[in-house]
């Protein structure tokens, strides 16, 4: 377990190692833009995977931990002026509260109930947003809302990259610290993974009875599992905000959810690296569609179906099959 | 602390209804510290019940259960296995996706105490138990297979060391070796043994193999409907009419017989 450990942070300090070089190609602002926002989701879908691949807890509602991280930079940065930076602690304190509601929520709720509970609790906060129209503050002649209601919030500042490295290289300081976003988010998981926690979390997955009378405390590392993936999930939402500079209840409709669903699900879940995989998997698919956007979703869909019914374990789980049988001793014939 | 209980374990008037049905009904025993009881009984007896109340994985409804002459009656089942009773399970329970000597770790480190803030890695006690317990079981070449993997007798022994690896006081066992061989069998007794006669170990058994546990049990309590039937040196099973009756059948009453007398052969020539 050990030597697996050392493995994958050899394996993380190498890809962190190649994406750090990658505006050295010379890549547009608009490609670096797509990586930059891809590598977010990576970090979002590598933590989702601790409570839903690794704990087993079948959370939909992950999107409502990144949603409140997001709105916390946004409104603070708002209303308060306040330095994104500062914002942070406060996104990743959103998305530990945020998390803790769905842990209790779901303490004895198992399996299809977990889906539809967490669902529901991310609805209720996306209704929440988009029904919101009183006017709160009024610019001109427009009425804008608390939340900014459907239409998201704008211009609440932004990690103040173009002041300290000029216009045209701003989008270097965004992808840099998305980069250490994701590395700090897989960091985590690996720390978290190969950790008696991470032990504890599949065995609950595994047998949950068995658990409990091996000593496990079931709901303590239910609510554990929850809490880590809160914090540096709502912490990756607060980064998203100033990365991004909007920040909207997009992110809690269905085709956000499935698109984040299907990285986890492709690339493999309950591993390490699969949602790394399958971000880069769908973000080709995203990209070679571009042109063809009406058969973006459609191409989604069918990846996803083909993985599941070939690879039900995902590229990953698919991968380590493959080393099995090729590492495995077979009768000379 | 200054009672010493005279039963390690001591079970009053429990009974579990589900609905009308009364799956352990008022039924009260004692094991003694170092002893093996053996449970037997026909299907739907409630033995497995008994020893889901016993390790709190579900609450009795009525009764009391005293372990070391503290009630322990409504405790979960991570709390009671903290206290050092420690059971295993009739399905296939292990933890599929680790390896072998993985989950005899995670059960060594959280069955022997309870962990308020969970390190970042194995403590060496743990690490030290995990591999006595490989070494107990002989599963010392199984230790980096997937316990998803394992073949069945393999798998019914790594059961088994997850349970023994916390060093429980009382260890009770369900149907430890219902579909396995003669030759695996002895191999399983063999550990059990060991535990027993080297570590100490209360055991509790539940066992339809009356060979096997007339020969490994001290004593044996038959269940019928959810209450006591019969209970008596384990010689003294084919001697109730109403449990050849109702359990053991003509043919089952000369096998434990024959167990019985083994063991009596055994103790003689050891």
């Amino acid at each position: 377990m050990r030597s697996m450990k050392s493995r994958d942070l050899l394996i993380l300090l190498l890809f962190v190692g190649v994406l750090s070089l990658l505006p050295a190609l010379g890549l547009s602002r608009y490609v670096l833009g797509q990586i930059t926002l891809f590598i977010l989701w990576a970090a979002v879908v590598s933590q989702w995977n601790l409570v839903f691949g690794v704990a087993g807890i079948l959370s939909i509602g992950h999107m409502a931990l990144f949603a409140v991280g997001g709105y916390a930079t946004a409104l603070m940065g708002l209303y308060f002026g306040m330095s994104l930076w500062w914002t942070l602690p406060v996104a990743a304190l959103a998305g530990l509260l945020m998390s803790l509601v769905m842990a209790f929520a779901t303490f004895r709720l198992r399996g299809a109930y977990v889906v539809v509970v967490t669902l529901a609790i991310a609805m209720t906060v996306y209704q929440l947003l988009v029904t919101d129209v009183a006017c709160f503050r009024q610019t001109q002649s427009v009425c804008y809302s608390f939340s900014g209601g459907a239409r998201g919030l704008s211009r609440f500042g932004d990690f103040g990259f173009r002041e300290l490295l000029g216009y045209s290289s701003a989008p270097l300081g965004n992808f840099y610290l998305s980069l250490i976003m994701l590395a700090l988010s897989i960091l985590v998981a690996i720390m978290v993974v190969y950790s008696p926690y991470g032990q504890a979390f599949k065995a609950m997955r595994d047998n949950e009875v068995c658990a409990a009378s091996r000593g496990i405390e079931i709901r303590k590392y239910q609510a554990i599992v929850f809490a880590v993936s809160g914090v540096f999930t709502g912490l990756s939402g607060g980064v998203y905000a100033g990365v991004i500079g909007t920040f909207g209840p997009q992110v809690l409709e269905l085709p956000t959810l499935l698109f984040l669903l299907s990285m986890m699900v492709v690339g493999g879940r309950g591993t390490i690296w699969g949602p790394v995989v399958g971000t880069i998997v769908l973000a080709l698919i995203d990209e070679g569609f571009r042109d063809l956007a009406a058969w973006r979703n459609t191409a989604y869909a069918a990846v996803l179906s083909i993985i599941l019914l070939t690879l039900p374990e995902g590229l990953m789980g698919g991968f380590a099959s493959l080393r099995k049988w090729a590492l495995s001793p077979r009768k000379e014939g | 602390m200054t009672h010493s209980p005279q039963h390690l374990l001591e079970v009053r008037g429990l009974t579990k209804a589900y609905g009308a049905m009364k799956a352990t009904n008022d039924l009260s025993f004692h094991v003694d510290r170092g002893e093996v009881l053996g449970i037997g009984g026909p299907n739907g007896a409630g033995k497995t019940t008994l020893f889901d109340l016993l390790s709190g994985v579900t609450p009795p409804t009525a009764g009391r259960i005293l372990f070391e002459g503290a009630d322990i009656t409504g405790l979960g089942a991570s709390a009671i296995c903290h206290l050092g009773i420690s059971r295993t399970f009739q399905l296939n329970a292990v933890f599929n996706s680790q390896t072998v000597a993985d989950n005899l770790k995670t059960c060594a480190y959280f069955g022997s105490e309870k962990r308020l803030v969970p390190g970042l890695s194995y403590d060496r006690r743990s690490e030290i138990r995990a591999a006595e317990v490989l070494d107990l079981t002989g599963l010392t070449d199984y230790a980096d297979v997937m316990a998803g993997a394992l073949p069945v007798l393999q798998l019914k022994l790594l059961m088994i060391g997850c349970a023994i690896v916390s060093h429980p006081k009382l260890l009770l066992l369900d149907e430890p070796v219902g579909g396995l061989n003669p030759a695996e069998i002895e191999t399983c007794a063999a550990v059990f043994r060991q535990l027993r006669d080297f570590h100490g170990t209360t055991i509790v058994v539940i066992e339809h193999v009356m060979s096997f546990m007339t020969a490994f049990a001290d004593r044996i309590m038959i269940l019928h409907h959810g209450a006591k039937l019969h209970e008596g040196a384990a010689g003294s099973l084919a001697d109730n009419p109403e449990v050849v009756d109702v359990f053991l059948g003509v043919s089952g009453a000369a096998d434990s017989r024959k167990g019985a007398q083994a063991e009596e052969v055994g103790n003689a020539t050891s």
